[in-house]
């Protein structure tokens, strides 16, 4: 479960931002929507812990990812929180596969290999473990993001824009993926983005403006 | 996990590390191998001088009569006559005084009319057979016996001069005694008695009278130090003869070698730094395009100092694998060398082992370099804001 209460953020000098509370409940998708600008990204972001809110609280689950700073953000993030941003990013010398791996490994310091070729095999990327990012499609990459995301059994699932550089048929996938996954992880999903074909497949949406 | 992945990130773009590790390798290389020359230069130079107090010879250069005398590697600077040198050999202050005559040698290898007291000088036994007696028995050494073929009851036809042509001597050497191996220099030499020596010239110049009794050069060893200060002057105002300390010029040799080798060394070190600019340049070029990565590996829950020590560790393994490149080249070339230096020099005994005291101090020094070329790029790395690098990406 994920929820924000009086969440402000300031830029040094620059924007700031007054966030409307919510909550989301796991095994749910939340859809965050508007203009650019209006701080989705940066929202995201500190819903992730990589930025540290002016005021507020973050709760996930029962402790307050707004009150956590250095190490103990960096190992909550990892174990808590799983991540798909626009594109998909990987350590580019690694295979699939170990990436995978070595989320598991930064995030608990063990080497999960079992789950993360189940999670190859769950997204149907399995038969790609052994390639190197770069050698896969963008489709086939959003999907080993997901699966990344998911190393670490997340109780939140953020996503930033994960559908906005995909066609139609792979951003309805991808979109669908996500919830589907997130319902069978029992995560907190939020998606941020400006994509109008997702919010056919959201119940819960909100606005910013 | 952090090695693998560095690693990883070495062989992923193995032309960005290949400048540096080439460069490394190359530094490391002359370097180790100049460790291993002078040490072994050194200890082959001094074993052979070992219990040679003075070496009497004919009037000349004295480096080059300790060359020719004590390692057989350059022409003498002349002969001396045996009655005019005797009676300094026969000074109580004298332990030992062996006589030594050239003139012959056979496929290279030169000829040395001695007495016995030559080979057990140095160390070395009769493996096989027994001394000479007569004349034209030779004892050879080891090595030489081993190269040349001979065998007991081997006959062979000297050469006249040490170059390996010339005009051939009619009279046959028969070998009566090989000798065991030292590692010095008597294990690449024909031994045989003076009177063969002289003989064998009068037979070749049939009808001189000149080349009886010489011999070239006198090995001392002396019961007190007391002659080593006193008769070098008398020997060289009231004889034709010079008598020189081997340590003296062969210190005086090996100070000439070091200049040398200091220079090589620091011309190793210039490219150990080089290479340590490469190592820096590539690290930072890497790290601008890597920067998403390296967030993203925050994101995953990787600390700052998990990311600081990804791009130390890259240049750590770098600065190894050129260390251990270079290592395992300057045992080539030390291969090589030692192959030529036997070839021309009959100088050998190579030792390949790795030098802890001066080779571990390298290693320390490389890594030291290599941390310090990475300690940029990994601040800049410890210091990367996540959520502005994947905003601007």
């Amino acid at each position: 479960m994920l929820r924000t209460h009086h969440l402000r953020f300031a830029y040094d000098g620059g924007a700031s931002f007054d966030f409307p509370d919510f909550r989301c409940e796991a095994g749910h998708g939340l859809l965050i929507t508007g203009q650019s600008g209006k701080g989705k990204t940066t929202l995201l972001h500190l819903l992730a812990g990589l930025l540290t809110p002016n005021e507020g609280e973050i709760w996930v689950g029962d402790a307050n990812l707004a009150a956590l700073r250095g190490r103990a953000l960096d190992r909550f993030r990892g174990q808590h929180i799983g991540l798909v941003f626009q594109q998909a990013h990987f350590i580019a010398s690694l295979t699939l596969l170990e990436n995978l791996i070595a989320a598991s490994w930064f995030a608990t310091g063990k080497k999960d290999r079992a789950k993360a070729q189940q999670l190859l095999e769950r997204l149907d990327i399995g038969p790609y473990a052994h390639r190197k990012p770069h050698q896969l499609s963008a489709g086939q990459q959003q999907r080993a993001a997901i699966a990344r995301a998911l190393m670490n059994n997340p109780a939140v699932l953020l996503a930033d824009e994960p559908t906005s550089s995909l066609d139609d048929e792979n951003a309805r996938t991808v979109a669908e993926l996500l919830l589907q996954q997130a319902h069978q992880a029992g995560a907190s999903l939020v998606v941020v983005s400006h994509d109008q074909r997702l919010k056919a497949l959201f119940h819960q949406s909100i606005g910013l403006s | 996990m952090i090695h693998y992945i560095a690693r990883k990130n070495l062989m992923h773009r193995p032309l960005n590390a290949l400048l540096s590790w080439v460069l490394l390798s190359a530094g490391v290389a002359i370097i180790s191998l100049l460790i291993l020359l002078s040490e072994q230069v050194r200890r082959q130079f001094e074993a052979n001088i070992e219990g040679i107090d003075m070496v009497m010879g004919a009037k000349g250069s004295p480096l080059q009569l300790i060359l020719s005398a004590v390692y057989q590697i350059d022409a003498p600077t002349g002969n001396i006559r045996y009655t005019e040198a005797q009676p300094w050999m026969r000074q109580r202050l004298v332990e030992k005084a062996i006589p030594l005559a050239y003139g012959d040698s056979y496929s290279g290898y030169r000829i040395v009319g001695t007495t016995p007291d030559y080979w057990e000088h140095y160390g070395a036994d009769l493996a096989q057979g027994r001394a000479y007696s007569e004349d034209f028995e030779a004892v050879v050494g080891a090595k030489a016996a081993q190269r040349l073929g001979l065998s007991l009851g081997s006959t062979f036809f000297s050469v006249h001069g040490t170059g390996g042509e010339g005009e051939a001597h009619e009279h046959p050497y028969r070998v009566v005694g090989i000798l065991s191996p030292t590692g010095k220099v008597v294990d690449n030499l024909i031994l045989c008695s003076l009177e063969s020596v002289w003989h064998m010239h009068e037979h070749a110049e049939a009808g001189a009278e000149a080349a009886a009794q010489e011999i070239t050069a006198v090995l001392f060893k002396f019961r007190s130090p007391m002659p080593v200060v006193q008769w070098p002057r008398r020997v060289a105002e009231s004889t034709d003869m010079q008598l020189v300390s081997p340590e003296v010029e062969v210190s005086r040799l090996l100070g000439l070698l070091g200049v040398g080798i200091e220079a090589l060394t620091w011309l190793g070190w210039a490219i150990v730094a080089l290479a340590a600019l490469s190592v820096f340049v590539a690290l930072y070029r890497a790290l601008e395009e890597r920067r998403y990565e390296l967030a993203l590996v925050r994101t995953l829950g990787a600390s700052r100092g998990q990311v600081l020590w990804l791009l130390l560790y890259e240049s750590l393994w770098l600065c190894l694998a050129g260390f251990v490149a270079g290592l395992l080249i300057s045992r080539v070339g030390l291969w090589a060398i030692s192959q030529a230096a036997e070839r021309e020099l009959r100088l050998s005994a190579a030792e390949y082992g790795f030098r802890w005291a001066q080779e571990g101090g390298l290693l320390l020094i490389v890594l030291a370099i290599g941390l310090l070329a990475a300690l940029l790029p990994a601040w800049k790395a410890y210091r990367i804001h996540i959520a502005q690098t994947l905003q601007y990406a």
